[in-house]
């Protein structure tokens, strides 16, 4: 078995020549081989569009509905053993603040402080200091062009967990991808960020394939924990609901999820926190398929795995 | 065509296929063989730029395909970018892009202001997060036919209208058309606004720059 540190002379499948890196974040640990480790599933709430907002911009929303669709992923995850996020976006300062402040007390699953702009990302660590919650937090996104002062203030607030997003445009390739955590890795590490989940960017089907191939890369060479929007490209698929109809969204929304923990995610994003039914039973029956690499080696599993679960 | 001449045709397969190296050592080719750069641009170049749109159109081409298209014709005009202004040709518009103010997102920026500078314009990206004063500056500076404006939020769309309502006070850029995008973003939006043109994705972008410049 490729235990941690140990060279492997001949690698099996999913087994990889770089020590493989697991960090616990808020009670959730996310990273290692795959298979002994279920993946983590990050569900998105309050994204643009969400249909629990009332009013996006002011953090207005039916708490009622939100904590029904959170609890949905809480009730999948604690079904199928695997482990969950969730991903808390807001339009404006104000908004995130509302938002984390209802799904820190709705959720025990550690959050994601997730905004396009870095006044609302911002306004999420501060909030997450003072609510004493910033070891349940994981800063959503850190790109290969982040500005020392937002590294200064994700430090400030004592956060120490981040997705890093390999949008690099350089080379907007899977080696790029890979490039950019080498590029990345020495200022996280100077900036306190340890606890890193390298998003490796999914546009599309096509970015898809780029983002698998990197989570390989980047476990082999780094052992970090790897994953990824993998909905997204099921999201932009122009064809799916018009080719294919409707109902082909959801299987394909599965497998997609079901593609990246076969080539060893370690988490994934699954779109709406509403789709838990969809992306948990599927995750969940990869988990289990990889866990029997383990046993064969030897190693052995938690009894919280899934495999002893859902069968 | 000559033997000595090189085949300018191969530099729109090497666009289409994005292969950066090979569309530049074809454009360094021709240059040293005195083809007209114009011609390269008009016949090859841009019509390859445009079959890259058509392809992502019918989903044949995906986002990977559109970048690296955009870099192999990225690397050619800049080889011939002075060889054009040498000759006084202008390029087919002038663009002045970026993200709204408060808004940090680049993606689909990046990928219109690819696919502008691919068919021909001549771009200036300001980057993200971009004041108003600075869109219309630049745009009065840079003698712009278009203000491309892209936000992702419903937050930062509403400095959209900021922007066109400091560029309609600017009497230098009356003439000037503005194009907006973005994930929040609709024509019912852009029309509300008073923008001149709206799209949904880079390709349609480029055609909406084309239409205006046109009518």
């Amino acid at each position: 078995m490729n235990t941690p540190g140990t060279p492997v002379a001949r690698r099996g499948l999913l087994e990889f020549r770089a020590e493989q890196h697991t960090f616990e974040i808020g009670g959730v640990r996310v990273g290692g081989r795959p298979g002994s480790r279920p993946a983590v599933l990050v569900g998105s709430a309050f994204y643009h569009g969400h249909k629990i907002h009332r009013d996006a911009d002011r953090g207005e929303f039916d708490a009622e509905e939100a904590a029904r669709r959170i609890g949905l992923q809480d009730q999948y995850s604690e079904l199928t053993g695997n482990p969950c996020m969730l991903d808390v976006v807001g339009a404006s300062p104000e908004a995130i603040v509302k938002h984390l402040a209802f799904a820190a007390s709705a959720t025990k699953a550690p959050l994601l402080v997730d905004g396009t702009t870095i006044d609302v990302r911002l306004a999420g660590l501060r909030y997450a200091a003072e609510a004493g919650i910033a070891g349940r937090v994981v800063y959503n996104s850190i790109q290969p062009e982040i500005e020392d002062v937002e590294l200064d203030a994700i430090r400030a607030a004592g956060v120490d967990s981040a997705i890093v997003l390999t949008y690099y445009l350089k080379d907007f390739t899977a080696k790029g991808r890979v490039q950019a955590v080498h590029e990345l890795l020495p200022r996280l590490r100077d900036a306190g960020i340890h606890k890193l989940m390298v998003d490796t960017c999914v546009l599309d089907l096509a970015t898809m394939g780029q983002a698998l191939s990197a989570m390989h890369e980047i476990k082999d060479e780094f052992g970090l924990p790897v994953g990824g929007g993998v909905h997204n490209a099921v999201a932009v698929w122009k064809g799916l609901k018009t080719k294919m109809g409707p109902q082909a969204e959801k299987p394909c929304m599965a497998s997609a999820l079901s593609l990246a923990v076969g080539i060893g995610a370690d988490f994934v994003l699954y779109g709406p926190v509403e789709d838990a039914p969809y992306a948990f039973p599927a995750v969940a029956m990869v988990d289990t398929a990889l866990s029997q690499l383990i046993v064969e080696a030897g190693g052995r599993l938690d009894k919280s795995h899934p495999r002893f679960r859902i069968g | 065509m000559t033997s000595s001449q090189p085949d300018a045709s191969k530099l729109y397969e090497a666009i289409l296929t994005g292969d950066a190296p090979a569309a530049t050592e074809i454009t360094q080719a021709a240059i040293d063989a005195q083809v007209d750069p114009q011609k390269l641009v008009t016949e090859q170049m841009i019509p390859a730029m445009d079959e890259v749109g058509r392809r992502f159109e019918q989903g044949e081409y995906f986002v990977p395909e559109l970048l690296i298209a955009g870099r192999a014709m990225k690397g050619a005009l800049n080889l011939l970018r002075p060889l054009l202004a040498a000759r006084g040709v202008e390029p087919v518009g002038r663009v002045v892009i970026g993200t709204v103010k408060g808004d940090m997102h680049d993606i689909g920026k990046g990928l219109v202001a690819s696919m502008l500078e691919g068919a021909g314009f001549d771009v200036i990206d300001l980057g993200v997060d971009v004041p108003a004063e600075k869109f219309v500056a630049q745009a009065a500076e840079k003698k712009a036919d278009i203000i491309a404006l892209s936000a992702l939020l419903t937050t930062t769309m509403l400095s959209i209208k900021d922007v066109i309502q400091a560029m309609r006070k600017n009497e230098s850029l009356n003439k000037c058309k503005v194009i907006i995008g973005g994930a929040p973003v609709t024509q019912q939006y852009a029309d509300t606004v008073g923008a001149d043109g709206y799209s949904s994705n880079a390709n349609g972008a480029v055609s909406l720059a084309r239409q205006l410049l046109s009518a």
